[in-house]
Formats: C-alpha cells, structure tokens, sequence
C-alpha cells in the first residue's frame, strides 16, 4: 500500500515536473481559454474547435499539443453552462440539463449563484475524476468492456425510466416527449441493415437529426419567442436580487448532489459513446428522485445545477480513461487526441503509461492545473456575464440567434442544420404551449438510437433469444434496478386510485 | 511476434529530437506570418490565379475530407495537408465533411470551382461504395474527378479475443466451420470497409460468422470484451492494442508480407487470393486546368518523399504508393468492379 502511494507521488511529481514548464503551461491555459470560449459560443463545439487547432500542433511537442487539446475540451464544458444558465441556452449538449433549474435560478435572480455553483461542481468534479484517472485508469477502463450488448441496453433503460423523474408536470406528456424523442430517433440509417430510414432523400437525415440543432431550437429559440411573446416591456431578462454569491445554504444543499454527480459521471463516462451528456441527465434524475421535496426542482433547485455540472465535467473526464488506458476512443473527440498522438508518432494503447510515462503524466496533471486555471479565470466573469442579461432584448436576442446559426452550421458546415434548429425552435415553442417539457424529449433522442442499436444486436447474438437480457449479471441488476424505479413512481399513484376506489 | 517487429519503426518516430522541435516552432511562426501575408495578396490576385498556373498556388488550398475529424482517413489527410502544405508554400486546410457515407463531402468537393484551390482527400467507402448503396445517385466516381495522385495503401488487420488461443487464420476458420458459423463477426457498420473485407473473407475462405454491426470504432472493443470473436479492421485502430496483448493479429489484407507489419503474415497465405486493403488519394473537381493538376501531383509526390511524412505513414502502417492519374482511374474502376460484386452480393444495393 505504501509502495503504491510511493509509485503513485513519484509519478505525479514527474507529472508535474512536466506540465509546470512554462510553455506546458501557457499551452495549458490557451487551451482552457479556448475551451471556455467555445463552450459559451452556443453551438460552436469541441470537436470543430480541436479539428481546427491540429494542423498548430504539428510545430509542438506531443505532451504540450495534448495539453492544450484536452484543454479545449474540458474548458468547453465549463464554458457550455454558462449560456444554459443565463439565457437558456445550452452551450454543449451536456448542460441541456443544466438549463432546467439553472435558467429558473437566473431567472429568480440567483444568476450569479448559479453560475458559482456550477464552477464550484465542476472543480470538484475536475479534481475527483483526473485523482481516478492517476490512480485507477487502467482497472477503470477495464471495467468499461465488461458492459456487452445486452449490458447496454439496461443501461439506456434505466435511462429511460429515470426521464420520466426529470418531468415536473403530467407524467403522460413526459412519456409522450420521451417516445416523441425515440422517434425523431429512428430518423436515417439503420445500423443493422443500412436501410435509410425516413430520410425522404435527404442527404442531411442519412446520419440522423443532430442533437445540438433540436436542442437549441427546443430550448434557446422557443425561449426567445415565449419571451418576446409574453413580456411588452424591453427591460432585459431578469433582475439582481440581493447577492451575487451563493449562500451558506446553497453549499449546504449543493455539496452531497456534487458528489454523487461525480460518481455518476465517472461511472457513466467510460461507456463508450458515454460522453458527457447521459451522466448530466442521470444525475439531475437521481437528484430529484433523492429530493424532500421533488417540486423544487425547475423552479431553480441548487442539487439540480450542482448534479449535472459534476456529472457532464466528470464523464468528459473520465472519456480520457479508455482513451490514454487501452487507446480506445469513446467519443468523437477523444478520436481526434488519438489522431493527434499518431501525427506525432505515438501509438496510442495500453502500452502508452509505460513507454510514455512523461505524456501521460503530464497530461494528467495539466488537467488538473487546467481545472484550477478554470475556476480562476471564471469566476471574475461572473459578475460580467450577470450584468449581460439585464441587456435589453433587442440587443440580446439577435446577437443569440447569430451564434446559435453559426454554431449550428459549424457542426457538419451544413445549412440543413440551421433549418433544423429553427423547425426544432417552432416544435419547441408550441410544445411549450402545450405543456410539454422538452428535457424528455432530448433523452428519448440520446437514448433511442443507442438503446435499438444495442437492442437489436443483442437478439441477433442471441438468435432471437430474449433471455439474454437476464443471464448477464450486468443487465439482470440493472434492468431489476429500473422495475424497481418504476414502481416506485406509479405505486403512489395506484395507491391514491385504490383510495378513491374504497372512497367511492 | 508483431509487438517485437514493430518496435524499430516506433522508435524511429517517438524519440522527440529537440532540436527539430526548436526548429518546428520556428517554422511554426514563419508559415502564421507567410499565411497571413499570402491572404492578403491572394484577395487581390485571385482573378489572375487561373490564367497564371505558374503561380499556383495563391492562397490556402482546401482539402474536402469526407470522413469525421479523428477518423483514421482523417489522420492521414492531415499528415499529407501538413506536408503538402509545406511544399507548396501554402497551407491546405482540412474540411471535414463526413455524413451519408461520405458522399456529402464528395458532392461538394464536385461542385467546388475548378480552379485548384479544392481538392478531395478519397478513400474506396465514399468514393467506390457508397454511391452504389445509396438509392440517389450523387455523382459519377469515374467521369466527374480528375484523378491526380494516390498517396498510399493501408491494410486491414484480422483480430480475434485472444482468450480463444486462435494463432492463424487456419485456426479462425476451423473452430468457425466446428461451430457451424456460430461465431460473430464485428464490423463498422453494413456496408463498411470492416463488413466488406470481412464478407470476402467468408466467401474466399468458405465459412459462416454472424455479422454483427457497430457504429464506427466500437467493433474493436467488441472483439476484446469477447462478445464478437473476430474482425478484420484498418491497422492503425488496432495496432497498439495488439502489442498491448488487448486482441491478437492473425494476418493482414495485403496480397504480401509487408515491411510495416513485419511478422504478420498475409491472409492470403491461406486464403489464396484474398486481398483487401484501401488505399487513399487525392482527387479534384473534373475541369480543374491541367497545368494546376500537374502542380498539384509535383507536390504531393514530393510530400511523399519527405522523411517525416514517411515515418508518419510508417506508423499508420500506410504503405506510400504513388500512382498515375492513368492508374489511379484504373485503380478506382478495379475497386468499384470488386466493390459492387460485394454489395450485391449481400443484398446492399439501393435497387
């Protein structure tokens, strides 16, 4: 034991010894800059951003490109909040949640709470993750191919299940917007056949309808039009109440849904195709279902910022696991640092800990230097970005929908996705009408492909045999977990039924 | 065998050099202020541009990638833009254009003004195969290009679970034919580069596996975890994890030995004639002046020819081969011959 604490100090002092050189470190903040811009640019991901920074790294050392890389990506989900709680407007995918009660904080005045709220999470939430990564990366991403077909498939049930928590209104229109979400889900090529499916000869479909267009659209410009709609005056969005810092209170509440966002995101994050937006909706689920008092949540609950933002910061995180551990990328993204170690001639897989110790290392600690460069850089901004929503409309919402077209049409470099967003900006407003949430609807999007895919691989594995989905112990609990879940959300209703029925 | 044979290129590529370092940075610097003085004249000669190929080129080059930043095409564009960039003296910039089957991106590179300043980084999928899955018929791979150079050939690699004690491809196709086919096959997807090299290989070697299809990269970590028993897959995505002992290599899909898989024996070694690699190449709009194209060639050959481009290959096992356009166009009409004898074959075809 105190061998391994001794292997595992030696290793970070040469981690640090190479991330705190002065040009690992200006690397390491340029990308976190970077990062944060990106992330507060509605629409404007990662991915692209990273797309475009690799033809610089060819003039660094692999170490500091990687830093710097990885920089971008981890500062964009720092910067993807911000745009969520302010304006309702998800930045990334990941804080789509975040808008929920973090929106409603801002609205109540609480923007500034809000905001420090989801840096504190997310720092907390950094420094746990990349600590799991130094010590366990190698166990941990072993665990991640555990999880087969069937595995995944109670995964995204469980998911499913728990979106009907995330609903604060009628719990049919939140089954009816998750099916709704399944649905556009079906949209473009069936993975098993290679069918097109509902694609009506669009080329744009064949890969499916983007999540970020429909999420923006659902959220961002449905918002613009309630608000233009129900508000005559142009006086801005909402008022600074009392103080910009959160109180002794909200640390109270915040904390404990802090933690277990972080577990969750860590768990959640090694699945390949994991990322970072399923542990945000999971945790935000798990919140409310822990909740006293379920109702406050969309009405500006702490637990349901501080949750998601640990959860989208660890599972960007722990995407790092399989990546640096087996070489394995589990999203797009982490596909690009794989790319870029092979520009610079390094093979990424397992071997990369012992023969690169110096990029591993380092890569770790910079990510943790990132994180605290992170909290310094924003949380002076605060105050900044506070003062930007009591801008009047007509300067706001144009200067949204801009970003919201450039970062749409920067995803594919595709004008289609810009319809798309604006017929999901319409869908959006009149569901709102409606009293459909849209949260649910953007799971069932998530999670549909993924839970058919895994579905239908599963039965041709098992030729056709349904038991498959019991057998494995992983899907067993996890399916048992989800009948349990979802007892537990009808019985109160059965039981108020019964009532009436006797009272009757 | 392979993880000790494939040390030496490895070595040749990871040892950072300082001085080369200090050297890039330098460079670094240069190609910002050279770009940026290059767009300025550019904006104001972009007229005379066509008329004076001997100039060529004027400003930065875009080279149409019709696969996800990341992927392994993408990387390998990179590697040519980066040298490519270097030799002409203006930078080529990636543009990444994946979607339906990369035949979005090939439409655009199509439709693109002629003039030189796009090009089509090409692979067989969207160039030789999608346009024969897909019920809308984007473009013509044959009549609407003008064929400049292929860059090189990356072969597949067979893995398999290495629990299952497989040591050659003999070993596959028996416990495969003992087991009546109840073996899974992982791809990237019907229709794949992984699917296509994997059907041929259970035509040519007479023996049954259930296809099992994943988006993209996942069908590796399937054949690790075990629920799939064997894949075949470009090198470069299961390279490491084969020195790391993660899945095993039975043989790759070049007709030969090669020198950048030393010790890794030919599928074709025991299946006669089985051959399935891609090869990749840079392509641009039909009309583009023969001179710019000429332009273009000289410098891509030379790009291959750089030392640093090469070990880069190296390392994505890509074996440089420089074509023609002759014997690209022939290259792209053999590949679509075999391709659509495959796609017909398993019932793909959009008819």
């Amino acid at each position: 034991m105190i061998e391994l604490a001794g292997a595992l100090l030696g290793n970070l002092a040469q981690g640090f010894g190479v991330a705190m050189t002065p040009v690992n470190l200006g690397l390491c903040l340029l990308g976190c800059l970077l990062g944060t811009l990106v992330g507060v640019l509605p629409g404007i991901g990662p991915t692209a951003t990273v797309a475009m920074l690799m033809p610089i790294t060819f003039y660094l050392e692999p170490t500091g490109a990687l830093i710097m890389l990885a920089g971008v990506f981890y500062g964009s989900q720092y910067g993807g909040s911000t745009t969520a709680i302010l304006v309702n407007l998800p930045g990334e995918s990941s804080s789509v949640v975040t808008c929920l009660d973090g929106h409603a904080m801002a609205r109540g005045g609480r923007a500034g709470a809000a905001l420090a709220i989801a840096a504190l999470a997310s720092l907390f939430a950094g420094t746990v993750t990349t600590l799991a990564i130094a010590v366990g990366g190698p166990a941990i991403a072993s665990v991640a191919l555990l999880f087969q077909s069937p595995d995944y498939v109670a995964v995204m049930v469980l998911g499913l299940v728990a979106a009907i928590v995330l609903a604060h209104g009628s719990l049919v229109k939140a089954m009816a917007m998750i099916v709704l979400g399944v649905f556009i889900g079906l949209v473009g090529t069936d993975v098993t056949t290679g069918e097109q499916r509902y694609t009506f000869g669009i080329a744009d479909l064949y890969d499916g309808v983007g999540f970020v267009p429909v999420a923006m659209g659902l959220f961002g410009l449905s918002e613009i039009m309630l608000n233009l709609e129900s508000r005559a005056r142009d006086g801005g969005l909402a008022r600074l109440r009392d103080r910009l810092w959160p109180s002794r209170d909200d640390f109270r509440s915040a904390t404990p849904a802090t933690v277990r966002g972080t577990l969750l995101g860590i768990v959640l994050g090694i699945l390949p195709g994991g990322g970072s937006t399923i542990p945000s909706f999971a945790a935000y689920s798990l919140e409310k279902k822990l909740a006293r008092d379920p109702s406050r949540f969309g009405q500006g609950a702490v637990e349901g910022v501080a949750a998601p933002e640990a959860a989208n910061n660890a599972g960007a995180r722990a995407g790092f696991i399989p990546m640096l551990a087996l070489g394995i990328p589990p999203n797009a993204i982490m596909a690009l640092l794989v790319g870029a170690m092979m520009i610079h001639g390094i093979q990424p897989g397992p071997q990369i800990i012992a023969k690169q110790p110096e990029l591993f290392w380092g890569l770790v600690v910079s990510m943790w230097i990132g994180n605290l460069m992170l909290v310094v850089l924003n949380l002076p901004l605060i105050g900044l970005w506070v003062r930007l929503i009591q801008m009047p409309y007509r300067y706001l919402f144009p200067a949204i929908i801009v970003f919201c077209c450039i970062g749409v049409y920067s995803l594919r470099n595709s004008m289609m996705e810009v319809v798309f967003m604006a017929v999901a900006g319409v869908a959006g407003y009149v569901l709102r009408k409606l009293g459909c949430e849209p949260a649910p609807l953007l799971l069932g999007l998530i999670l549909g492909p993924m839970l058919e895919e895994n579905f239908r691989r599963s039965l041709s594995v098992s030729g056709g045999d349904y038991m498959i989905f019991l057998q494995r112990p992983i899907s067993a609990s996890l399916l048992a977990c989800a009948v349990l879940l979802l007892a537990f959300v009808l019985l109160p209703g059965v039981r108020r039924q019964r009532q009436r029925l006797r009272e009757d | 065998m392979s993880i000790r044979a494939t040390r030496p290129v490895r070595a040749a590529c990871a040892d950072p050099d300082l001085h080369v370092h200090r050297a890039r940075r330098v460079r670094a610097w240069s190609c910002i202020v050279a770009s940026c003085a290059a767009l300025l004249c550019a904006a104001s000669t972009t007229v005379r541009a066509a008329e004076a190929p001997r100039t060529f080129p004027l400003k930065p080059i875009r080279m149409m990638m019709p696969n996800a930043p990341g992927s392994g095409t993408d990387t390998l564009g990179r590697i040519v833009a980066q040298g490519l960039g270097e030799e002409l003296g203006q930078q080529v910039v990636i543009d990444n254009r994946p979607g339906a089957g990369g035949t979005l991106g090939m439409e655009i590179g199509r439709n693109a003004n002629p003039d030189g300043y796009t090009i089509i980084f090409a692979s067989p999928p969207a160039l030789t195969v999608a346009p024969f899955v897909q019920k809308r018929q984007p473009f013509d791979p044959l009549e609407d290009f003008a064929f400049i150079t292929t860059i090189g050939v990356t072969p597949n690699v067979l893995i398999v679970t290495p629990s299952l004690g497989l040591n050659s491809v003999a070993d596959l196709v028996e416990m495969a034919r003992a087991k009546k086919g109840a073996m899974n096959m992982a791809s990237a997807g019907p229709g794949s580069q992984s699917h296509l090299a994997g059907a041929l290989l259970l035509s040519l070697g007479r023996f049954d596996s259930l296809h099992v299809p994943f988006k993209g990269g996942a069908a590796v970590p399937s054949v690790m975890s075990g629920e799939s028993q064997w894949s075949i897959n470009p090198a470069p995505s299961s390279l490491g994890l084969i020195k790391g002992g993660k899945v095993k290599a039975l043989g790759h899909t070049l007709p030969g030995r090669t020198a950048l898989l030393p010790g890794m024996p030919a599928i074709a070694e025991t299946v006669p004639g089985y051959s399935y690699s891609a090869w990749n190449g840079v392509i641009a709009p039909r009309k583009t002046p023969a001179p710019i194209q000429e332009r273009l060639r000289s410098g891509l050959v030379a790009t291959m020819a750089r030392g640093e481009v090469r070990s880069q290959m190296a390392l994505q096992a890509t074996e440089i081969m420089l074509t023609t356009p002759a014997e690209f166009r022939r290259l792209v009409q053999d590949t679509i011959g075999h391709n659509v004898k495959l796609v017909k074959a398993l019932n793909l075809s959009a008819d």
